[in-house]
């Protein structure tokens, strides 16, 4: 089915990237590297030049930490979407928060897209979205408090619960007014699961898809890459470009990260072995 | 009272096939626009019927891969012709190349000729047929020869050379030394024209026109 984002309409097998642009002085990968107005700024203009659709701005870490609360969430992140807004008219703008008063703000300041990584935590964020005819994510995190780390979490099956809360979450969006082709679900890698359960989630990531939602995944050097392959932050990216060509063949339509070039490139491939985009230049025998 | 009244000398790779290099690459656009250009000559000779010739490898009788590239190229052009369409095997003698070509010049009608036709595949070691110093000779000489309307040198082609060099158009272009040359006996002048002569990825193509 069609995906609206902002001015945007995008086809069945398209493979979008959402990068990642974090205001936070102290997120997991890039440690606060954009945490800087003007930081931000250049990373939004890199990620756009290397081929990302949407960016996903986001003011808090997801890991417990300093305690931020909406009033500094809003300070981090509003005036930086209106500033992208005006720069950029036709990027897809998201902003990764669970609050409803965080919403609001970023909404009107030109944000798109509503990435609610904690699984619907505040039931008003969604009101947001059909109010501003915005966007919305809805993920699977569990039924865990925002900022939190599974603590043995069990599923009697992880994907059906990722099912079952997702849409569940989706078809509520709807039911409130948030327009259908404006709504993604998304598994929640590493979000109330350990890495058996991300792993599982990836092998059926295809019941997903066949529930007819588009869904995004949220991979970028995760812990359960790390923990699967054994290495330390700065060794994910293999793991997590191997982990996103997976997805994406089994029909994943968005993928979050922050590597943004070399997911191009595994997207792109993806998309020339399916067949949907063909080869930049083929000449091979051909002569 | 025939006439073959121009004649063009394009090759055929699978590459000038709508699509088959996936996004556009330059060097095959490049080439693509010389062979229509060669089309759009022997347009202006205002023919009533395109002959098609090209050679055909043992295992593709029913439709060469030259053909389909010509008639691709005809349609490229926009050029809405009768095409007749002559496959020549790859490996038929010069004898008989020239008696299929005095046939076309005997044909009724205001003959446009369109001859599919490539030199060697050797001509650098990315080539196809990796590099074989005896190429780049072969190619100018036979190229030299064509411009020079020389038919009598192209009739003696070494076949085994070519064959060895996978110059893929020596039958065609036998064909065709046989249509013009009768054409000249019966009052035809020809003037060649050179569109576009390389080759980008070690086969030279050149694109000729005589009108």
């Amino acid at each position: 089915m069609t995906l609206n984002l902002g001015r945007h309409a995008y086809s069945d097998g398209a493979l979008l990237i959402m990068a990642i642009v974090n205001r936070t002085p102290d997120s997991f990968y890039d440690r606060g590297a954009t945490y800087g107005f003007d930081q931000a700024v250049d990373r939004v203009a890199e990620v756009v030049a290397q081929g990302a659709e949407i960016v996903d701005i986001g003011g808090v870490k997801a890991a417990p930490g300093d305690e931020v609360d909406a009033v500094e969430e809003i300070r981090r992140t509003v005036d930086f979407v209106a500033a992208v807004r005006s720069a950029y008219p036709d990027l897809v703008i998201s902003v990764d928060t669970w609050r409803h008063e965080v919403a609001r703000e970023v909404c009107r300041g030109g944000a798109d897209l509503l990435n609610d990584a904690w699984g619907g935590h505040d039931p008003r964020l969604a009101e947001v979205a059909a109010e501003f005819d915005a966007a919305l994510v809805c993920t699977h995190a569990g039924g865990v408090a925002p900022r939190t780390r599974p603590h043995r979490i069990s599923y009697p099956d992880v994907m059906v619960d990722i099912i079952s809360r997702t849409v569940g979450l989706a078809e509520r969006a709807a039911a409130i007014g948030v327009d259908r082709s404006r709504i993604m679900i998304d598994p929640g890698h590493d979000f109330g699961k350990n890495t058996w359960h991300s792993l599982e989630a990836t092998r059926r990531l295809s019941e997903m898809v066949d529930t007819g939602w588009p869904v995004l995944v949220s991979l970028s050097n995760k812990d359960f890459i790390g923990e699967t392959l054994d290495v330390p932050l700065d060794e994910r990216l293999l793991g997590t470009l191997s982990t996103t060509a997976v997805c994406a063949w089994q029909g994943a339509s968005v993928f979050r990260a922050h590597n943004v070039a070399e997911t191009r490139q595994v997207l792109d491939m993806v998309a020339a072995i399916r067949g949907t985009n063909p080869p930049r230049r083929a000449v091979r025998g051909l002569a | 009272m025939s006439r073959v009244l121009a004649a063009a000398s394009v090759p055929n790779p699978p590459l000038l096939l709508p699509g088959l290099t996936g996004g556009p690459v330059a060097e095959v656009e490049a080439l693509r626009s010389a062979c229509l250009a060669a089309i759009e000559t022997l347009a202006g000779a205002e023919p009533d019927l395109i002959v098609l010739v090209g050679g055909a490898g043992s295992g593709e009788l029913d439709s060469p891969l030259s053909l389909r590239v010509g008639r691709s190229l005809l349609a490229q052009a926009g050029l809405e012709l009768p095409i007749e369409a002559v496959g020549i095997p790859a490996d038929a003698p010069a004898e008989e190349c020239r008696i299929t070509g005095e046939r076309v010049a005997e044909h009724r009608g205001r003959v446009g000729l369109l001859v599919m036709a490539d030199g060697s595949a050797c001509r650098s070691l990315k080539a196809p047929g990796y590099l074989d110093e005896r190429a780049a000779p072969f190619d100018a000489m036979l190229t030299e020869a064509l411009l020079a309307r020389d038919w009598a040198s192209i009739g003696r082609l070494d076949q085994q050379l070519a064959a060895e060099l996978l110059a893929s158009g020596r039958a065609a272009w036998q064909v065709m030394a046989g249509a013009l040359a009768t054409g000249e006996l019966a009052g035809e002048e020809y003037t060649p024209t050179c569109h576009y002569r390389d080759d980008p990825f070690g086969v030279w193509y050149p694109v000729l026109t005589f009108s």
